[in-house]
C-alpha cells in the first residue's frame, strides 16, 4: 500500500523526491528546463524512453512552452498553451508517478501544487495481424496485439453504441497492468458485474504479465481441468459475446482477450459458425462434439475393448487386432501409454521449435519413426491408428485450453479402462459429468442450456439466423431478444 | 433451488431405475401388472397428497434417524445389487469390493455438491438413461407376441410383488417443486415400466422371464443392432442401465444424509457412519443375486412399506486425503489379484462354433476357432471340458464371439442348459443339429475359406432357419438339422 503524497508548491522539493524515487533507473528521462519567452518560470518534465511519442512532446509541449511568454502563468500551462486534448492535473504524486511509468508525460512547474500530465503513449507494438490461434476461412482476418488500446479499438470499432462501456482498472501492486472491462450496459447481469469488479479488486499480486494469469486469479475452482474463462484472440469472437451479454476483460500486454460467464459449449464454436451457412455450421460443430468424445475416451476404449471386453467388437475385426499385436511384447496398456507419451513428446517439441523445424518434427516422429516403431514391433499398427485419431479428434476442437483438458483427461479414461475395462469407461465419462455439473460461471451452469435451460438454438445445432431471436442465458432477463422481425 | 425440468427428469430417473429392471419378473401376464401398477398408482397418490404438508427437515432427530436407516438398507441394497450385476457380466473374476469402490467414489462425489448439483446432474444423465432404452425398445417392438402377455390367471401374490417395486415411490417427498410436473414424472415412469413389460414378456413370452433374476437384462442380450458394427449391444445397454441405479443408488445416500448436514461442517458424523457403512456392508456381503432380491422383497414388503406410510402420519481436505488413500489402497489390492482377470487381445482363443457330442458318459467338445484350427477337448461335465481345452490351448478360452453350436444327434443337452444361461454366453447363437460326426465337421471347416461359425451363419440366413439360443431356452425345441455331403454344408 503506498502512502498518499501530495505534490509540492516548491519545484526543487519535488525533484529531489522523483530523483529518489527513480534512482538507478535510466530509462526514465528528467529534464528541468527554463520557460516562457524570458525563461522566467522553471518546469521539469518526466517521461519513460522508449514508450512515448517523442515528436508530439517535442511539437506539442515543450515547443509552446519555449515561445510562449506566459502572461497569466500558471493559468495559462494549465489551461492552454499544451497542445493536448488528453491532458489532465495531477495533485497526487504517486499517481503522477504511475502515470510516467504507463508511458504519460508529466510536467511540474515552478510554484504549482499540481503537475500535467500528458497522453504521449507510443509503445512498441506488431501491429494488426491473422489470429493464428483461430484460424477461420470465412470471417474477419484480424486479431489482438499486446496493446490494450489497440485491442479496445478493434472491439470498439464493431459495437458503435454508447451502450458499451470500458470500464479500466489496474491489477498488480508493482506490475500496474492496466484491465478493461467491456460490456453492454442494457445486456449485462448486474450482478456479474459487480462481482468481476470485487474479484479483481482483491487480487493482490506483484505483477499480471498475461490474460492466462488473471484468469488464474479469477478462477473459482482451481482444481478442475476446464477452462472456466473463454479467450480468444478474435475480436468479432469478443464482440459477439459482448452481444450476448457477456464481459470482455482486456489485459494489457496480452494478445488474448478473456470472455465471461462461460459454457461448455462456447469452447466448441469455431470462429466462422456464425459467417457460414447454418448447415455447414452445425454439422461442424457435431463433428467437434464427436471428435471430444474420441480425443478423451478412445485409447481408453480400445483397451478395454482389447484386455477385457473383446467380444463387443465384431469378430472379423477382433482378429485382425489380435494378428496385429502378435509381435508385440508389451501389454495394450504400455502400449497405448507409450504410444500417447511419444505423441504428446512430438506435439510438445513441435510447438517450441522455430515454425518450419516443427513441420519437420511432424514428419520425423509422426511417419518415420512411427513407421519404424511398428517395424520394429514396438507397438501395433492399430494403436498407431488409435493414437492418431485421437489426436486428429482433439485438435479439431476450437479452443486450446479446452484441448488441454482432453489431453489430461484422456489419460484418465486409460487409467479407469486399463483397471475396469469398459465399466471403467463408463463411469469416466459419468465422473467427467459429475465434475462438469459441479461447474458453474458467475451464476451460469457450465452445461447450460443441457443444464439448467435456455436458448437451445444455438447449442448442438446452429439454427439459422433468422430463427435466433433470443439471446443466451448470459443476458439479463429483461434483455433476452436480439431479433425484431420488421 | 431446482427447477421443474431437473425436479421432474431426477423423479423419472429415481423412479424408474428399479422398477424398470425388476418389474417383468414379477408379473406374469397384463391382468397381475395392472393390479400392482394400481396399487402403485394409489401409494403414489398418497405420497403427493402427504408431501403438501409434511417436511422431513421438520421432523425430530428419532423420525429423521429411521429414514436414514431405512435409505441405509436400500443403499446397501442397490450397491450390492449393481456390484453383482457388474462383476457378473462386465469384470468376471475380480474381487466384488473392487467393483464397487468406483462407484461408491463417485456417488460421495456428486453428493458433495448439494441438491442443485445432484439436480443438474440428473437433467444431463436423462438421455444418457433412457435414449439407449427408447432404442432397445424400438429394436425388439417388432417382435412382441401379443398372445403372451395375456397368458396365465390373475394371482395376488405376483401384484403384490409388481407393487414393491414401486417402493422408490416414497422419494416424492423429497422434491417440494409442482404437483404437476411430479405427475407428469409419475406418468411417464408407468407408461415406460409397461412398454418395457410388454417387450420382456410378449417378445419370448413369460417362461424364459420366469427363471431369470433380472429379465429385461436377459431381453437385451438378445437383441442385435442392426448394422454389424457392434457384436454384442447389451454390454452398451448394461452399462447404460448400471448409470441408472447409480442414479438411485446416489439417491438414497444423498437422502439418508441430507437432513443431517449443518451450516459449515463438510461431512457430519451420522454422513461418515452412513457412507463407510455402506461401503462395508456392501462391498464385503457375499449374498448371491436371488438371495438379495428375495431378502430385500420380504423386507420392503413387512417393514420399509409400512413405515414409509406410517412416518409421514406421526408427527474437505481432508476428503481428498481419505479418497487418495483409498485410490492407493485399491492399486495395492490390484498389485495382490484383486482386480479382473486382464488378457491381452491376442492372448485368447476366439471360438467361433462349438460342436458338442456325449460319448460314454463323456462329453466330447469340438472348438472351432478362426484359420481352420479346432481343438477337441473331453470330460464329464463342462467344467472338465473348459480344462481340457486349456490344457492344449496356450490362449485363454473366449466365448464371446461364438456363432454356432452344433449338436450331435441324440445327445442330450439339457445338462448343459445351466451352462448356456450364464451370462457369458451371446443368446443369439444359433442352434443346430447333426447326424454327421465331428470328424467330418472338421473336414468341412478345412474346406471352406470362411471360419465354421460365419459359414454356419450365413447358411442359416440363406435358408431362413435362425434358431438362436435364446428362442431355445424360451422353449424353441425344433433345431436345424445340419447335413454334410462331400464336406459341403447344407441345411435338411
Amino acid at each position: 500500500m503506498q502512502i498518499k503524497t501530495y505534490i509540492f508548491q516548491d519545484l526543487q522539493l519535488n525533484i529531489d523526491y522523483l530523483n529518489r524515487r527513480f534512482e538507478d533507473c535510466n530509462d526514465i528521462i528528467k529534464k528541468r528546463f527554463q520557460i516562457g519567452t524570458r525563461r522566467n518560470h522553471a518546469c521539469y518534465l518526466l517521461y519513460t524512453d522508449g514508450l512515448v511519442d517523442y515528436v508530439m512532446i517535442q511539437d506539442n509541449v515543450i515547443r509552446p512552452l519555449l515561445i510562449d511568454p506566459l502572461k497569466e502563468y500558471p493559468d495559462s500551462v494549465e489551461n492552454w498553451i499544451i497542445e493536448s486534448a488528453d491532458r489532465r492535473k495531477l495533485f497526487d504524486m504517486e499517481e503522477a508517478i504511475t502515470n510516467i511509468l504507463a508511458g504519460n508525460t508529466l510536467l511540474f512547474f515552478d510554484g504549482c501544487d499540481f503537475a500535467i500530465m500528458v497522453s504521449s503513449k507510443k509503445f512498441p507494438s506488431r501491429g494488426i495481424q491473422t489470429p493464428d490461434e483461430e484460424v477461420s476461412i470465412r470471417g474477419p482476418k484480424d486479431s489482438f496485439n499486446e496493446s490494450l488500446r489497440f485491442s479496445t479499438a478493434l472491439i470498439r470499432r464493431r459495437i458503435r453504441d454508447t451502450r458499451l462501456k470500458v470500464e479500466q482498472l489496474q491489477v498488480g501492486v508493482r506490475s500496474k497492468t492496466d484491465v478493461a472491462l467491456m460490456y453492454m450496459k442494457d445486456l449485462v447481469r448486474p450482478e456479474i458485474i459487480h462481482q468481476i469488479r470485487t474479484e479483481l479488486d482483491q487480487i493482490c499480486v506483484d505483477g499480471i504479465l498475461d490474460s492466462g494469469m488473471l484468469e488464474q486469479f479469477l478462477e473459482k475452482k482451481v482444481n478442475s481441468p476446464f477452462p472456466q474463462y473463454q479467450h480468444t484472440q478474435r475480436p468479432d469472437k469478443v464482440s459477439s459475446g459482448i452481444l450476448e451479454g457477456r464481459i470482455a476483460l482486456v489485459v494489457d500486454n496480452s494478445p488474448e482477450v478473456l470472455l465471461l460467464p462461460v459454457t461448455w459449449n462456447v469452447f466448441f464454436q469455431a470462429g466462422d459458425d456464425y459467417y457460414n451457412r447454418w448447415e455447414a455450421a452445425t454439422f461442424g460443430r457435431l463433428l467437434r462434439y464427436a471428435a471430444a468424445m474420441i480425443a478423451i475416451g478412445l485409447p481408453g476404449f480400445y483397451i478395454a475393448v482389447a484386455d477385457f471386453h473383446t467380444d463387443v467388437i465384431p469378430t472379423d475385426l477382433i482378429l485382425f487386432f489380435a494378428k496385429a499385436r502378435e509381435s508385440v511384447p508389451f501389454p495394450v496398456v504400455i502400449e497405448v501409454l507409450m504410444m500417447e507419451i511419444a505423441f504428446e513428446l512430438l506435439r510438445e517439441a513441435g510447438i517450441r521449435l522455430p515454425g518450419q523445424l516443427g513441420g519437420t518434427i511432424g514428419i520425423v516422429g509422426g511417419l518415420i519413426v512411427g513407421q519404424a516403431a511398428v517395424e520394429a514391433g514396438l507397438v501395433s499398427t492399430i494403436v498407431v491408428i488409435v493414437v492418431a485419431l485421437t489426436a486428429i479428434a482433439s485438435f479439431s476442437v476450437p479452443s486450446e485450453s479446452f484441448r488441454s483438458a482432453f489431453r489430461l483427461l484422456k489419460f484418465g479414461m486409460i487409467a479407469a479402462c486399463a483397471l475396469w475395462g469398459l465399466y471403467g469407461y463408463f463411469l469416466g465419462f459419468l465422473a467427467i459429468l459429475i465434475h462438469l455439473c459441479s461447474l458453474e460461471s458467475y451464476g451460469v451452469p457450465y452445461l447450460s442450456p443441457v443444464v439448467g435451460g435456455g436458448e437451445r438454438k444455438d447449442d448442438l445445432v446452429r439454427m439459422p439466423w433468422r430463427m435466433l431471436k433470443m439471446r443466451p442465458a448470459f443476458t439479463r432477463s429483461d434483455a433476452r431478444r436480439r431479433q425484431n422481425r420488421k | 433451488m431446482i427447477s421443474d425440468r431437473q425436479m421432474k427428469r431426477t423423479l423419472m430417473i429415481e423412479l424408474f431405475s428399479t422398477t424398470g429392471l425388476f418389474l417383468s419378473a414379477m408379473a406374469q401376464n397384463l391382468q397381475q401388472l395392472a393390479a400392482g401398477m394400481a396399487g402403485a398408482a394409489v401409494y403414489a397418490i398418497y405420497f403427493l397428497w402427504i408431501g403438501r404438508n409434511y417436511d422431513i427437515a421438520q421432523t425430530g432427530k428419532i423420525r429423521k434417524a429411521v429414514y436414514s436407516f431405512r435409505f441405509f438398507l436400500y443403499a446397501c441394497f442397490l450397491g450390492s445389487l449393481q456390484k453383482l450385476l457388474v462383476s457378473d457380466m462386465l469384470l468376471y473374476g475380480s474381487s466384488e469390493w473392487y467393483v464397487f469402490l468406483p462407484l461408491f467414489l463417485l456417488a460421495l462425489y456428486a453428493n458433495r455438491g448439494g441438491r442443485e448439483e445432484r439436480a443438474r446432474l440428473m437433467e444431463a444423465l436423462f438421455w444418457f438413461i433412457f435414449l439407449p432404452l427408447f432404442l432397445v425398445l424400438i429394436l425388439a417392438v417388432k417382435e412382441i407376441h401379443f398372445p403372451f402377455l395375456m397368458e396365465g390367471e390373475f394371482r395376488p401374490e405376483r401384484s403384490i410383488r409388481v407393487f414393491l417395486c414401486f417402493c422408490s415411490l416414497e422419494i416424492l417427498l423429497f422434491f417440494q417443486g409442482k404437483r404437476k410436473e411430479k405427475t407428469k414424472a409419475l406418468l411417464f415412469v408407468f407408461v415406460l415400466n409397461v412398454l418395457v413389460f410388454a417387450v420382456t414378456a410378449g417378445m419370448y413370452g413369460t417362461k424364459i422371464i420366469q427363471g431369470a433374476e433380472l429379465p429385461v437384462i436377459t431381453i437385451i442380450r438378445m437383441i442385435r443392432l442392426p448394422g454389424g458394427f457392434v457384436e454384442r449391444l447389451d454390454i452398451f445397454i448394461l452399462s447404460f442401465w448400471i448409470l441408472s441405479l447409480f442414479a438411485i443408488f446416489s439417491a438414497y445416500c444423498f437422502y439418508g444424509t441430507i437432513y443431517w448436514k449443518k451450516e459449515g461442517k463438510k461431512l457430519p458424523v451420522v454422513s461418515l457412519l452412513f457412507y463407510t457403512g455402506v461401503f462395508i456392508v456392501t462391498a464385503w456381503n457375499n449374498m448371491d443375486l436371488q438371495t438379495l432380491i428375495n431378502t430385500f422383497q420380504t423386507y420392503v414388503l413387512w417393514v420399509d412399506i409400512p413405515l414409509a406410510v406410517l412416518l409421514p402420519l406421526l408427527g474437505s481436505s481432508r476428503m481428498k486425503r481419505t479418497i487418495a488413500v483409498t485410490m492407493i489402497a485399491t492399486l495395492l489390492f490390484i498389485v495382490t489379484g484383486c482386480g479382473p482377470n486382464r488378457i491381452d487381445i491376442e492372448d485368447r482363443a476366439y471360438i467361433l462354433a462349438l460342436g458338442v457330442e456325449k460319448q460314454d458318459f463323456l462329453w466330447n467338445v469340438s472348438f472351432f476357432l478362426p484359420d481352420d484350427q479346432c481343438i477337441e477337448a473331453k470330460g464329464r461335465d463342462w467344467e472338465e471340458v473348459k480344462e481340457s481345452f486349456q490344457r492344449v490351448s496356450g490362449k485363454a478360452l473366449e466365448m464371446g464371439h461364438l456363432k454356432a453350436l452344433v449338436i450331435a444327434d441324440g445327445t442330450d443337452v439339457t445338462e448343459l442348459e445351466a451352462e448356456w444361461k450364464e451370462e457369458n454366453y451371446p443368446k443369439t447363437v444359433l442352434l443346430f443339429e447333426t447326424l454327421d460326426s465331428m470328424e467330418q465337421l472338421q473336414e468341412a471347416d478345412k474346406k471352406d475359406k470362411a471360419p465354421l461359425g460365419s459359414e454356419l451363419t450365413n447358411l442359416a440366413k440363406r435358408n431362413q432357419r435362425q434358431v438362436t439360443l435364446g428362442d431355445y431356452l424360451s422353449g424353441q425345441k425344433k433345431i436345424p438339422r445340419l447335413r454334410i455331403r462331400t464336406d459341403l454344408l447344407m441345411i435338411e
